[in-house]
């Protein structure tokens, strides 16, 4: 091999293992990086979604029972009144927890109602949506027993009271763990 | 000839009826039948759209038998035929949790 041959490929040799391979590994690198980089991003994405999945479930959770308490607290002593001893002034006092707390709550339900439709699938949030109508239903059957006389709102909040404790306590359950399998949320 | 019904407080002053009332025996929905006619509203109070008992109600029947008294408890009663002598309970059931 003549000189300027050896010259040529150690040049050659130089070049391609001092420039082109390290530019090539940089780039596979930097290629990597951003697959990384994207594949993180994305994790941490699914992350935060499961995360507010989980809220979303704790908190509607949560806050069903809070007014389905205070429902059926009020039909129970309602069902009391002039009937036993101090009845009266338990009823007085679930009526005015009832109406202090049904504003907020319902704010809170109808605004995690509303994120489950960003969380959830359609199906779930007019699950979620019609329990909540169900809450406003009942408040106007509780508002329409409450200009009864005694005796006969005695037998409206009786009716609400089993309606309640049977009914309306299942579809509660029902629409959480339809939520809960959703969400693969439940064991 | 005659049945006797025990109405708890809360069902007998919401069809502003004393807690005992007499009627003819027949099957249950036949009892409350003739009480409804005197006393409005009373089907109302324990009868769901369906013609069951609704589900607050605690219904007993006590049958006379010599000196001993059989207790007996139901689910749907439409067609329960109730003898003579015997006395009807209906109790208020609420939940309270």
């Amino acid at each position: 091999m003549k000189l300027t041959e050896q010259l040529t490929l150690l040049l050659a040799t130089a070049f391609l293992t001092g420039i082109v391979a390290p530019y090539v590994l940089k780039s596979v690198d930097h290629r990597r990086s951003k697959e990384q980089q994207i594949s993180d991003e994305a994790k941490a994405r699914q992350n935060a979604i499961i995360q507010a999945q989980e809220r979303l479930l704790d908190e509607i959770g949560s806050l069903f029972w809070e007014i389905r308490y205070a429902i059926i607290r009020l039909t129970y002593y309602g069902t009391k009144v002039e009937m036993e001893t101090d009845a009266q002034a338990r009823f007085e006092q679930a009526f005015t927890d009832y109406h202090e707390r049904l504003w907020p709550l319902l704010h809170q339900i109808r605004v995690r109602v509303s994120t489950s439709r960003r969380l959830a699938s359609e199906n779930c949030y007019q699950q979620l949506l019609s329990l909540y109508e169900r809450f406003i239903e009942t408040d106007r059957e509780l508002a329409k027993a409450q200009r009864m006389e005694v005796p006969q709102r005695r037998i409206a909040y009786l009716d609400m009271n089993s309606a309640i404790y049977h009914d309306l306590t299942m579809r509660i359950d029902d629409v959480l763990d339809g939520l809960a399998c959703e969400l693969r949320l439940k064991i | 000839m005659s049945v006797t019904l025990q109405l708890s407080g809360t069902y007998a002053s919401a069809i502003g009826s004393p807690t005992t009332v007499g009627a003819e025996p027949g099957t249950v929905a036949e009892i409350i039948a003739d009480v409804s006619r005197r006393f409005r509203g009373f089907n109302d109070v324990v009868l769901a759209p369906d013609g069951a008992l609704k589900r607050h109600v605690e219904f007993r029947v006590y049958i006379s038998q010599d000196s001993h008294w059989g207790e007996r408890m139901y689910g749907d009663v439409r067609t329960l035929s109730i003898p003579d002598n015997s006395t009807l309970w209906f109790i208020d059931q609420q939940a309270g949790g």
